[in-house]
């Protein structure tokens, strides 16, 4: 079994401190505006939350910049990233399996990725949108974290992960005590809590945890359209997604090329030098959004692309909500 | 190394081929060796870049041919450029065609305007040892004369070849034209093959890749022997960007080149 530790609040504070002097660390930290996700430093490492829920960004904005040179040679700070939760653990794995491909690996994302060392945390605030554990998700990591967290009343159990989290663990100097049995039923207990608390709180949407057969029998529903009416091809949803990771290279001067983010929900995505479109409509985009997540990226990887995070329900300008759309092809 | 970095090419020659096509034949830094079918991404700096198959023989290493259209803006650029310019390219990318699975068969080429770049370096492929095949046809279908690509290749080499068979049609003819007039699967109409084991492969537009495969279909080939080189919006080349997704597919990856059964239960695949 995976080594698990306790530490009172205080003193996983000081050690965080310790990391600045070797890492680039980012968490969640109160500020006027609220909850940010900044680079800690000396001064507002003070600040440093327990955020219950997902951040944002998600993890995606620092394996996958934006926009990145990607023909010069980078070398990014050894960094940490605090307070990631297991659905952008889980959206990491389903970018993995594309830059990570081993076919062509990018080694961009590598770089950065072997450079970022992965502090997670059980989720226990979700949000309204979330709905992971419909997804048949957990709302705590199960794996590809460093460290990961959960925060009891009066106490953090720490779970190792990798031998590069024993070392950071190390590194900041503080007393570790292995937690007992109690300690870990109390976690698992307060694990099951949230689990049904997301189940809850999404009662009123209807649709089964295996979406793939969901959508493979629903390609040519008229729900595509009806949804697809308010949509104003902002691609807010893809940009936001955790797990998306469409881009478009972008010649520059002197043999420079970035690779910038796209996204599949703009009308020139698909298009041909002949004007042979494959998605001339907005609701074929649409629907390729939700294809891609739950049956094409499945059936390509073996990963489903959607982690139920609902970020792009958050930032809709349409207001879609993905669980009313599942909830009604399902009908 | 990163993925995405393209070598140097300089431009060795240009061919006018129709008013609207040019063939660029490329020295690459290094070789670029490629299965026939596979593709490269050729880069223009600071414009763009483009996926290309080469059109010239796998056989021939030094130098590389590219037959382009111009058809928008990187392409535009490509045709202003002169012998000595450099352009970038890196592949080769993705599967080509499966010879091996075509020995032993009847070959049918199918190709439809600037199509015939791949299918002339697949042609000159199965050229090199024609006995592998049992019997070799070549159908080409532009839209007038005028449009016809490799026009002295075809006329003074290929039409003279005595393992190839070559049918061609225009869509619109003019006073010079004593072959057919028609869209090119009329030309399917002329011959007759041993339809239930012969293979085709097909490449043009996307209209006359839908008809084409139609018509074959009619005509009693096999969906698993009718290889068609799929056109779809490419960025990366390397299944990364995610543009040219194909349902389950990236074809940049699994393909240019499938088969039509692989890719005949993917509503897209037409458009
Ligand atoms: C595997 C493959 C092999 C090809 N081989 C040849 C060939 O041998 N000869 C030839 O003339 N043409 C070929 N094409 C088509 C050629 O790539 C396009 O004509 C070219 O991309 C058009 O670029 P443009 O900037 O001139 O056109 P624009 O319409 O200005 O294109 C703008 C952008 O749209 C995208 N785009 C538009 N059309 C295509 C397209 N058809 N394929 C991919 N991306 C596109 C590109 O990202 C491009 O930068 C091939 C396409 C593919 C996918
Ligand atoms: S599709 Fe929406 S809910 Fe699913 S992972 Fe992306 S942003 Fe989160
Ligand atoms: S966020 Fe909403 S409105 Fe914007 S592209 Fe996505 S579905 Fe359409
Ligand atoms: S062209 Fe980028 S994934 Fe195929």
């Amino acid at each position: 079994m995976a080594k698990v530790f306790h530490v009172k609040s205080d003193a996983w504070k000081a050690g965080v401190k310790a990391l600045l002097r070797t890492y680039a660390v980012y968490g969640p930290i109160e500020s006027t505006f609220g909850i940010k996700y900044s680079l800690l430093d000396e001064d507002n490492v003070d600040k440093l939350v327990y955020l219950g829920a997902r951040i944002y960004p998600s993890i995606k904005f620092f394996l996958y910049p934006v926009q990145e040179d990607v023909v010069k040679e980078i070398q990014p700070k050894e960094t940490i990233l605090m307070g990631v939760k297991g659905c952008d653990l889980r959206a990491v794995a389903t970018l993995d399996s594309v830059f990570l491909d081993p076919d062509f690996i990018d080694d961009y994302y590598k770089l950065r990725r072997d450079n970022t060392i992965i502090i997670s945390e059980d989720c226990f605030k979700p949000l309204d949108v979330c709905f992971c554990s419909c997804l048949g998700d957990t709302p705590f990591p199960e794996k590809g974290f460093d460290l990961n967290l959960s925060y009891l009343e009066d106490k953090i159990l720490i779970e190792v992960g990798t031998e590069r989290g024993q070392k950071v663990l190390d590194e900041m100097d503080i007393e570790l005590n292995e937690a007992d049995a109690t300690q870990i039923a109390e976690r698992d207990e307060l694990r099951k809590r949230v689990a049904e608390t997301i189940l809850e709180s999404n009662k009123k949407f209807k649709f089964p945890e295996d979406i793939y057969n969901l959508l493979k029998n629903n390609y040519e529903s008229e729900v595509w359209k009806q949804h697809a009416e308010t949509c104003v091809s902002c691609f807010a949803c893809t940009n936001v997604c955790p797990s998306c990771h469409c881009f478009l290279l972008q010649e520059l001067k002197d043999f420079a090329k970035a690779r910038v983010w796209d996204s599949c929900q703009s009308v020139g995505y698909a298009r041909v030098a002949g004007g042979a479109n494959p998605r001339k409509h907005l609701f074929e985009r649409f629907r390729n959004r939700y294809y891609c997540k739950f049956v094409y990226r499945v059936e390509r990887f073996g990963l489903r692309a959607c982690v139920g995070c609902g970020r792009c329900i958050e930032a809709c300008h349409g207001k879609i909500d993905m669980r009313e759309v599942l909830t009604d092809l399902a009908k | 190394m990163s993925i995405y970095k393209p070598i140097k090419a300089k431009i060795d020659r240009v061919i006018d081929e129709t008013p609207t096509i040019k063939t660029f034949v490329l020295i690459p830094e290094k070789p670029i060796e490629f299965t026939t079918g596979q593709f490269v991404e050729i880069t223009v700096p600071g414009v763009g870049e483009a996926p290309f198959t080469p059109s010239s023989s796998p056989f021939v290493k030094d130098k590389l041919d590219v037959t382009i259209m111009k058809v928008g803006t990187v392409t535009e650029k490509l045709h202003e450029m002169k012998e000595g310019d450099v352009v970038g390219i890196r592949g080769p990318y993705g599967k080509g065609y499966p010879l091996d699975k075509m020995y032993g068969k009847e070959v049918l080429i199918l190709g439809g305007g600037v199509g015939m770049a791949p299918l002339r370096s697949f042609l000159l492929t199965v050229l090199e040892t024609p006995d592998k095949f049992k019997r070799i046809v070549l159908c080409y279908g532009a839209r007038t004369p005028q449009d016809i690509v490799y026009k002295e290749q075809f006329e003074k080499e290929w039409m003279q070849n005595k393992y190839l068979e070559v049918f061609r049609s225009v869509d619109r003819k003019d006073e010079t034209w004593k072959e057919t007039e028609g869209v090119v699967t009329v030309l399917l109409d002329k011959f007759k093959m041993d339809y239930d084991n012969a293979v085709a492969v097909v490449c043009g537009p996307p209209i006359m890749m839908k008809f084409g495969t139609l018509k074959l279909l009619e005509l009693g080939f096999k969906p698993e022997n009718i290889y068609l080189s799929m056109e779809k919006n490419m960025s990366c080349g390397l299944g990364k960007c995610g543009h040219c997704a194909l349902g389950r597919y990236f074809v940049c990856k699994d393909g240019p080149v499938f088969s039509y059964d692989m890719i005949m239960d993917i509503p897209e695949i037409w458009e």
